[in-house]
């Protein structure tokens, strides 16, 4: 996790891709989850830690304290 | 004084989060690795217990590697912190230790989401939970 908080310009440079991380070091990034799964698996890491890199602030938000929608 | 007795214990610990443009830890917080698994497909990610949340809710990434047809499932809308959301509901094998998994729905995003959260439907109606924030532990026991 330590790479990521370290190449913070990273972040901005990624918006709306993941990353794929294993211990101190980046793996892949990519378009999509599977994408960076299947080249950290050629690596032989099969399970890396993956984030995605939200493209607003107001995305990593989402989700949390879901309740289903009122219709109006 | 009804007494509980869990058989699980996790640790604490931190997700990435933005806010004001920097880009951080945030401070530990009850989040578990799970492994998600439909038919043969199989794979691990972290998720933050939300007793707020009425639904378990997955990036829909997740779905797109387990080969899950996301549009396919029951169509929830939902209302979040983040702003409204779409989501479809699939039923998958949810592991959280190897004796302790089970078959449940739970909800995959239309988009990416940076996080995944386990709520009430699909995972508090599975396992009771207590948290102890200021140790920054967390005990599950199974009441499936």
């Amino acid at each position: 996790m330590q790479w990521l908080l370290d190449h913070p310009d990273f972040w901005d440079q990624h918006r709306g891709e993941h990353v794929a991380l294993w211990g101190y070091e980046m793996i892949a990034v990519g378009k999509t989850r599977k994408e960076v799964v299947d080249e950290a698996r050629k690596r032989g890491i099969k399970f890396p830690f993956v984030q995605y890199l939200p493209v607003h602030e107001h995305e990593w938000y989402l989700g949390m304290s879901n309740q289903p929608a009122v219709e109006p | 004084m009804t007494q509980f007795e869990f058989e699980y214990q996790f640790n604490y610990r931190p997700l990435f989060f933005q806010a004001g443009g920097q880009k951080l830890l945030t401070p530990p917080l009850p989040v578990i690795e799970v492994a998600l698994s439909h038919n043969e497909a199989v794979t691990t990610d972290f998720a933050l217990i939300d007793s707020g949340s009425t639904f378990s809710i997955f990036t829909r990434e997740i779905a797109d590697e387990l080969a899950i047809e996301v549009l396919q499932g029951r169509v929830q809308k939902l209302s979040t912190l983040g702003g409204s959301l779409l989501a479809y509901a699939h039923e998958i094998d949810l592991e959280i230790t190897p004796n302790l998994h089970y078959k449940t729905e739970v909800l995959f995003s239309e988009y990416p989401i940076p996080r995944n959260l386990l709520g009430h439907n699909g995972f508090l109606d599975h396992v009771a939970v207590a948290l102890r924030s200021k140790y920054g532990l967390i005990y599950l026991h199974p009441e499936i």
